[in-house]
């Protein structure tokens, strides 16, 4: 694989299970070797042994088990780990209740972890990850089996970093959550990357425009009027009644032009709602399934 | 003070103070405490038990004529007038001397073993591990935490018995000089036993669980053995080298050979083969200071060896634990070590004239 991830970008990994993106990732992060090629971080090589500490340093991984010691309270352990990242007092402290506050523990901190919830313990591993400012996040699964508050929690905070300049990989296979974050993703199949574009580029390749309308009366007139417009490339009558899904190819001002058109047709029209097929769907399109 | 203490110990190692906060909570050193104080405790009656009472005729802490008896030597009674038995209160001490010491070499490297193994496994098993090969701590600040921080309970339950210990050596009259070089023996082979452990418990994750009873078990194994194995003057001394038990017997030979006797050789022949031990014409075993500057040497080597193994397979367990420059090292090594303990003595061979 060729990958290349800009400074700053939020990148999204997808692709089916045991494709490759946690082995990736585990390479990435240095807790495995690659057989073969290289990877460069910031312009530096990275390798396995005891060279470029520094950049070792500014990496940060959470893997999606997120493990963690029951024994220690929150603020012990995110003192350990600070210490591990060499964070000298007062900074330490400081960035100790900094991380507590952005990921919602600040009330849980002499809380033994046992006693966390998961989407508390996954918020903890992430505050783990960043307590030493790496200038590259490594999350694999973060928000796997979150409940939607947890998500959305999660979502926000994975928002509020990258706002502070960090570049973020991330695997998930919730690709809504993806499609609100990332600025670009690959997708991954039989340990290859089969695809890797900005989420813009994809969506104008491969994302087709759709207009969900309904109509009172029978259809016949409305299909007959949609017939008249080169931009409509096709159609799908739903099961609901004088309810059609015409695949668009205009822009905006033609999608203006269409409704103009069927209105002044007397076609009385109760639904007229432009959308673009998500992340999902083009991910499901381009039929990348196989697992390695 | 004990906060800002483990405050300045994580400065210095923060592996170690992970360690210490996670374990070393009042609740926990209490009760290794309490077990430390109850365990002497039941030491100390047991030969309390043992005193003669009135009108006992022979016992082993009597101060009369000597009969051998059984395994133990007892002696003959001789009662004040009100009846009361004179008692060798020095022998009495001395027992329970050789009783703690063994008891605390043996818990000290088996319980240590397991806690040092499990731990390694339990964080192998969580995933745990790598976040710590992960951030830019060496190698060597990690495992050292973890050595010194993972049988911290056990360190506690040590220091707890250490007043009895030194007490009972000097009512027995052991000297003072020799205790301490005893206690830096036994560290000393803490510091090499642990490290092994630590090898071990790196390279044998596979196990999953197993490997904690085992390496407990071998040592247990070990140490009996090499308790009652006499020097052989051949390589098999070796053991005999790396096990702290050795050196009890100049604390308290008499005694020591006395408890050693089930095995068949008399305190004589345990203490001349001592005497007599040599490695390449170097007389190690002539006093207790060349025996021991010797075993923490031997320590000293092979804990260096460990040290390169764990360098070197703790960053990467993907890879072999030695190199294999380095293994040719050790290897030589082990032989030169070894055939230092062979005879150095040839026995002359006849033959039959023609």
């Amino acid at each position: 694989m060729d990958l290349e991830v800009e400074m700053g970008e939020v990148y999204g990994l997808i692709g089916p299970n045991g494709a490759g993106k946690t082995t990736l990732i585990r390479m990435l992060a240095t807790a495995e070797d690659p057989t073969t090629g290289e990877i460069y971080i910031n312009g530096d090589r990275l390798l396995r042994d005891q060279s470029n500490p520094t950049l070792k340093r500014r990496l940060g991984y959470l893997p999606d088990d997120f493990p963690l010691y029951d024994d220690l309270t929150v603020w012990d352990y995110l003192d350990y780990f600070a210490r591990l990242y060499q964070l000298r007092d007062p900074r330490r402290t400081q960035r100790l209740y900094e991380v507590q506050e952005l990921v919602q523990l600040t009330n849980k901190r002499h809380s033994p972890i046992a006693t966390l919830s998961r989407g508390m313990k996954q918020r903890l591993s992430l505050a783990r990850t960043i307590i030493h400012e790496p200038i590259l996040l490594l999350l694999d699964e973060p928000v796997s089996g979150l409940d939607p508050i947890a998500r959305m929690q999660f979502r926000e905070i994975i928002k509020t970093l990258q706002s502070a300049g960090m570049t973020i990989l991330i695997s998930s296979h919730v690709l809504s959550d993806l499609a609100e974050l990332c600025t670009s993703v690959g997708i991954m199949e039989l340990g290859f990357l089969v695809e890797s574009a900005s989420l813009k580029d994809l969506y104008q390749r491969l994302s087709r425009q759709q207009i969900l309308m309904s109509t009172l009366e029978n259809t016949d007139a409305l299909l007959a009027e949609l017939k008249n417009h080169p931009q409509v490339q096709g159609w799908e009558l739903l099961p609901t009644a004088g309810q059609v899904r015409v695949n668009f190819a205009g822009d905006e001002k033609e999608c203006a032009t269409l409704l103009r058109a069927i209105v002044a047709a007397g076609i009385p029209l109760t639904e007229f709602h432009c959308t673009q097929e998500d992340l999902e769907t083009i991910f499901l399109k381009l039929d990348h399934k196989q697992a390695s | 003070m004990t906060m800002n203490l483990i405050n300045q110990l994580g400065e210095w190692n923060p592996q170690l103070f992970r360690e210490v906060k996670g374990r070393l909570k009042s609740r926990n050193g209490a009760i290794a405490l309490g077990v430390s104080v109850f365990s002497q405790l039941l030491l100390v009656f047991t030969f309390v038990e043992k005193l003669p009472g009135r009108g006992i005729l022979r016992n082993r802490y009597c101060t009369g004529g000597m009969e051998t008896k059984s395994y133990y030597v007892s002696y003959q009674c001789l009662m004040d007038t009100y009846s009361n038995p004179d008692i060798n209160w020095q022998l009495w001490w001395t027992d329970i001397f050789i009783w703690m010491s063994a008891i605390g070499i043996f818990t000290m490297l088996i319980v240590g073993t397991y806690m040092l193994i499990s731990d390694l496994d339990r964080e192998e098993r969580r995933g745990t591990l790598n976040f710590i090969r992960l951030s830019p701590q060496s190698t060597q600040s990690i495992l050292t935490g973890k050595l010194l921080g993972v049988p911290i309970l056990l360190y506690v339950a040590t220091i707890g018995a250490m007043p009895l210990h030194l007490w009972s050596g000097v009512a027995a009259q052991v000297p003072l000089g020799m205790i301490f070089i005893f206690y830096g023996v036994t560290f000393a082979s803490c510091v090499f036993f642990y490290s092994a452990a630590l090898l071990f418990g790196l390279v044998s994750s596979w196990m999953r669980g197993f490997q904690a009873w085992l390496a407990s078990g071998m040592m247990l194994f070990f140490m009996t053995g090499t308790t009652a194995m006499r020097i052989l003057e051949n390589p098999m001394d070796l053991l005999n080298l790396l096990s702290p038990s050795t050196l009890l017997v100049y604390l308290v030979p008499d005694q020591f050979a006395e408890y050693v006797r089930i095995f068949g050789y008399s305190a004589e022949t345990l203490l001349s083969h001592l005497h007599d031990w040599r490695w390449f014409h170097l007389p190690i075993g002539s006093n207790e200071v060349t025996t021991a500057v010797f075993m923490v040497l031997n320590y000293a080597l092979w804990t260096v060896w460990i040290w390169q193994a764990l360098n070197r397979h703790f960053r990467n367990p993907n890879s072999t634990t030695l190199s294999k420059a380095h293994s040719y090292w050790l290897v030589g090594g082990l032989e030169v070590l070894m055939v230092g303990f062979a005879p150095c003595t040839v026995p002359l061979m006849t033959f039959p004239q023609a």
